[in-house]
């Protein structure tokens, strides 16, 4: 009774092993396999991906070369962009001294004589004589109609004052 | 001694697999894993090359698209503009031409270029003069279009006479105008760097230069007085 007890669990102990066989060969098959397939599409990958980075190389190269044709273009657009940049400042920066000289040219009516004129950025100061009063009539109707153009921000008459005889000395503020 | 044999053998089955399974997994991780993020991070490269080459190609049209001739018109107008170097005789010279121009002589001129190589800060030029009013006009408005960009920055008139009965003959016209200078980019061309747009505003600004009065050096040579030896520079107002 022993020994066939012995030989059943011999032969339970061959069938397990030649499962694990089985199965470790099979293990060993499939675990080959996938490494061949990935070491195949890696190295593929890997040779296709060094080929694009190549022919990408290459074609920066060709693009930096032309683009390095036009070095001088370059260099003249960045001194255009530069020039402008600093331009434009310089005109914003300008007050309205011009249209304002040409404006008291028009206020210049017959009897009206410029006393003092100053001007800068922000303010203009016209101190003037009007000789007599219908000068100083036409001088605040062409006053009224610069006024009336709203170019300015304020126009007031700081003072009017008569002097000697039928002489009029005006003080006028313009707000830029 | 047969039977040790026959059991190594028997486990060889088993062991060579596991070891075949275990070199495997070693040769993936250091072989194939290393490869796999090569791979992967030259792809990250190629997105970027790709990128870049899209860039460069965009930047090519546009540099294309520009005539060689007409940015240097540009530029050499934009230059004399706004030059890249201060240079008070060459400001004083245009003031000269302009005040010549009007047949107005200048009582007196003051101006501190101050360091010559420090460009950038504009530059005032106090001028004292007598003018009527519309021609000061005329004169202040050409002053503001002239090239290089000069603008009056303060300006007073007073009656000469400062009577009541003063005309407007007399004036005496104090100016104090700016001259401008701004050293050049230091940017250099570089094909990795965007290429600056000229906006439509840019454009605006270049055709307005060019409807300003461009006094070349040859202008102003030929108002200036020839003959005389001069030690440096000439005294661009010799009254």
């Amino acid at each position: 009774m022993k020994n066939i007890n012995l030989i059943n669990a011999e032969t339970r102990i061959t069938f397990i092993f030649l499962r694990l066989k089985k199965k470790a060969k099979l293990a060993m098959t499939v675990a080959v396999s996938f490494f061949v397939i990935l070491t195949g599409l890696t190295l593929g990958l890997l040779f296709y991906t060094q080929s694009q980075v190549a022919k990408k190389k290459d074609q920066i190269s060709q693009l930096t070369d032309k683009i390095k044709s036009f070095e001088k273009n370059e260099s003249y657009v960045i001194t255009i962009t530069d020039r402008v940049k600093g331009i434009s400042p310089v005109l914003n920066e300008r007050g309205p001294v011009k249209e304002i000289l040409s404006d008291l040219v028009k206020l210049s009516v017959p009897g009206f004589s410029l006393q003092s004129f100053t001007a800068d950025s922000s303010k203009v100061t016209i101190k003037a004589y009007c000789q007599d009063l219908a000068a100083l009539t036409n001088f605040n109707a062409r006053l009224e109609d610069l006024s009336q153009e709203k170019r300015y921000r304020n126009i007031y008459y700081s003072s009017v004052s008569k002097i000697s005889g039928n002489n009029y000395l005006i003080v006028v503020e313009i707000e830029v | 001694m047969s039977s040790d044999l026959d059991y190594f053998l028997k486990k060889r089955e088993i062991y060579m697999p596991a070891a075949v399974i275990s070199f495997v997994l070693l040769a993936f991780f250091i072989f194939i894993l290393p490869k796999v993020k090569g791979v992967l991070s030259m792809r990250a490269g190629l997105k970027k090359q790709s990128q870049e080459i899209s860039r460069l190609s965009q930047k090519l049209a546009d540099l294309q698209t520009l005539s060689e001739g007409e940015l240097y018109g540009a530029a050499e107008i934009l230059l004399r503009a706004l030059p890249a170097e201060k240079d008070f005789y060459q400001a004083v010279n245009l003031i000269k031409s302009i005040f010549q121009k009007y047949g107005v002589r200048v009582v007196s001129f003051s101006l501190s270029p101050g360091n010559l190589s420090e460009s950038g800060i504009p530059m005032p030029i106090k001028l004292l003069f007598f003018s009527r009013l519309a021609e000061t006009a005329n004169l202040v408005a050409e002053l503001e279009r002239s090239l290089p960009l000069l603008t009056v920055s303060s300006l007073a008139l007073n009656n000469a006479s400062a009577t009541a009965s003063g005309t407007l003959q007399d004036l005496e016209v104090e100016l104090i105008v700016k001259s401008y200078a701004e050293p050049l980019p230091k940017v250099l061309p570089a094909v990795d760097k965007p290429l600056p747009k000229i906006s439509n505003k840019d454009r605006q600004t270049i055709e307005d230069m060019r409807k300003f009065i461009s006094y070349t050096a040859e202008e102003e040579s030929s108002v200036s007085e020839v003959g005389s030896v001069v030690l440096g520079r000439e005294n661009p107002f010799p009254f």
